[in-house]
């Protein structure tokens, strides 16, 4: 008897379209005027940009006095926003090198967003420690570069420095990685897009793209190097951040715990941002065929793992503070969860540890309004993990004449603002510009799946 | 005379059992074109493996070299500062830019090489084998003689579930 051979696996892509559909889906948008929606979300974006880039600019020609940092808080809100933004940048490398080299195939639709969100991301990151510099026009001096100095060598053996090399590398990869993968939907847009300005563009950047078979051979070679490249990256990435509190002897930094324990948080902060952005797209940009609630639950799946991750990481810690038997360890930790930042804490410990427990329910992880919140509040619990392991470690000293309370004024809020402004803007610029789902990877599972 | 016949498939299934059928009868496949990367036509056309590794490899080690010797050369021959008391190739702290240099020209490199033997950005204008072989149009381009070779190709594409066009314009 020959039976139908039953597949077991429901489909990524629903409705199975055909090739052209595809194309169409992803590419409508982008022949079409922006909307209200949009445009509104445009507006917003741009105000904040600017009401930071006024808060930046009153800074650098104040000086650093402007910020809330003190003799014992000398990094407060300024690294907080830095170790965010490169944290969330995190999800994209993991979805478009990791889940490649495991052969995941729910990640051909998501990959291309959570790229662009990565590199704008780190944009946004990259701010933070030129904006601290305080005189920002002399930041090529972090670079080892000849100069009349002596050659006076920048100090190799800084964790800052470290940080420097690795995020630079990071942009660079990650910027080459998601223009590669772009070339060939960016061909298809210049075929279908109308003679004028805007077909010549993408004509330009699609450098002549032909679909030759020898072509996709190397390109398929090129795409898992870079993968292969992008894995370890992504991971050293966050574990030399980590190094700049972890190579100090601070209490409440100085361990060996926060390589991994930051990577963890890294992923699940980006993941979380992921989330967020793609349940607007989707709904927005009407593809909800191609970004299923299967691929948000499999995006949930991470959060709730990351989650866990980043909560035994936490428990950790409490537990050698209190057994490792070194008093100041024990103090700061005791400062951290009943001192007066304990608020802090306690947000965090919800955010990151108990509220991604939910997702352990199929329905609450199907459900897309119970995402939504909880993805917002892994962005926010996230962003108060670095605050608390910043300032908690810091504001009170070994010196107990030295303890003082931090308080951002508001040039330091309205540059946090900005940042938001600056990784929205790219984003909504994205969504009209790109194509924001990479189809010709979405057309190669769709066509897997529609074998007999 | 010889010329070149463009077939076009409506699947990859199809497409890839045509590629097999011609070659077995000795045609020569020019190339094929197609929207996405058809997994297994590199090895229906017995083409062989990229050598894009071996740059990986030589820019990778290419920027650890410079990366060690650069460290190594300032931090103890040009200008040995005590830091924090560290001996002046205190090597384990040059480990983690050594790294990261490591893989960022390797993959520049690779990209590199990658855009130069595809001769990407060489010509802006491509000469496309179907106007939508970016969309939909899974195309293979033969070499063909005309005459009675010709016939036999066309029947046997036809066969195949082909639908053979003209030869690319432009």
């Amino acid at each position: 008897m020959a039976a139908e051979p039953l597949s077991l696996r429901l489909p990524w892509v629903e409705g199975s379209p055909s090739l052209r559909q595809i194309t169409d889906d992803v590419c409508r948008p982008l022949a079409t005027r922006p909307s209200a929606s949009w445009l509104a979300c445009f507006a917003v974006a741009l105000a904040a940009l600017g009401f930071g880039a006024v808060s930046a600019g009153y800074e650098v020609m104040t000086g650093i006095g402007t910020w809330g940092l003190n003799r014992s808080v000398g990094w407060a809100f300024d690294i907080t926003n830095f170790v965010f933004w490169i944290g969330i940048g995190h999800a994209g490398t993991l979805i478009s090198a990791i889940l490649m080299l495991f052969r995941q195939k729910w990640r051909t639709s998501i990959s291309r967003s959570a790229e662009g969100m990565t590199i704008f991301a780190v944009m946004c990151a990259g701010l933070f420690p030129l904006i601290h510099m305080g005189r920002p026009w002399f930041a090529f001096w972090v670079f080892p570069y000849p100069n009349s100095r002596g050659p006076l060598w920048v100090n190799f053996r800084s964790p800052l420095l470290w940080d420097v090399v690795a995020i630079s590398t990071y942009f660079t990869i990650s910027f080459v990685f998601w223009y590669v993968g772009m070339i060939p939907d960016l061909a298809t847009l210049r075929d279908r897009t109308a003679p004028g300005l805007r077909k010549r563009l993408y004509g330009l950047v699609s450098l002549g793209w032909d679909g030759s078979r020898r072509t996709w051979s190397r390109y398929e070679t090129l795409s898992l190097i870079l993968a292969g490249l992008a894995t370890p990256l992504v991971v050293s990435v966050h574990s030399i951040v980590s190094m700049d509190f972890a190579t100090s002897v601070i209490p409440g930094w100085h361990t060996t715990l926060f390589p991994p324990y930051f990577v963890a948080g890294a992923v699940f902060s980006g993941f979380g941002m992921v989330q967020t952005l793609l349940i607007v797209t989707r709904r927005v940009m009407a593809l909800e065929r191609y970004i299923t609630v299967r691929h948000l639950e499999a995006m949930a799946k991470i959060l709730l793992l990351t989650g866990s991750l980043v909560g035994f990481c936490y428990l950790t810690e409490l537990f050698l503070a209190w057994y490792g038997g070194n008093p100041y360890e024990r103090a700061a930790f005791w400062n951290r969860a009943m001192g007066p930042y304990a608020w802090a804490y306690w947000t965090m410990m919800t955010c990151n540890l108990f509220v991604p427990q939910l997702l352990w329910w199929r329905r609450l992880r199907t459900s897309v309004p119970v995402l939504f919140v909880i993805s917002l509040l892994v962005n926010v619990g996230m962003w108060f993990e670095r605050f608390v392991i910043i300032v908690t470690s810091l504001h009170r000293d070994f010196l107990p004449s030295s303890w003082t309370m931090y308080h951002p004024t508001w040039v330091e809020v309205g540059i946090l603002i900005g940042s938001f402004g600056l990784f929205f803007t790219l984003f909504l610029l994205f969504v009209r510009t790109l194509p924001i789902i990479a189809m010709w990877e979405v057309k190669s599972v769709a066509a897997g799946e529609a074998k007999p | 005379m010889s010329g070149t016949l463009v077939a076009r498939f409506a699947g990859e299934t199809e497409l890839l059992a045509a590629v097999r059928a011609v070659r077995e009868r000795g045609f020569r496949v020019l190339d094929v074109f197609t929207p996405y990367a058809v997994h297994g036509l590199d090895e229906a056309l017995a083409a062989p493996r990229s050598r894009l590794p071996w740059i990986t490899l030589a820019g990778g080690l290419a920027g650890l070299a410079a990366a060690v010797g650069l460290q190594v050369w300032a931090a103890v021959v040009d200008w040995p500062l005590d830091v924090g008391g560290k001996p002046a190739n205190s090597a384990l702290a040059f480990l983690p830019i050594s790294f990261e240099l490591t893989i960022l020209l390797g993959g520049l490199a690779t990209a590199g090489a990658f855009f130069w033997r595809s001769g990407l950005g060489r010509r802006i204008e491509p000469r496309l084998a179907a106007p939508d072989v970016t969309d939909d149009a899974l195309v293979m381009v033969l070499a063909v003689d005309c005459g009675e070779e010709e016939t036999a190709l066309r029947e046997l594409l036809s066969a195949a579930g082909a639908r053979i066009g003209e030869e690319p314009t432009a």
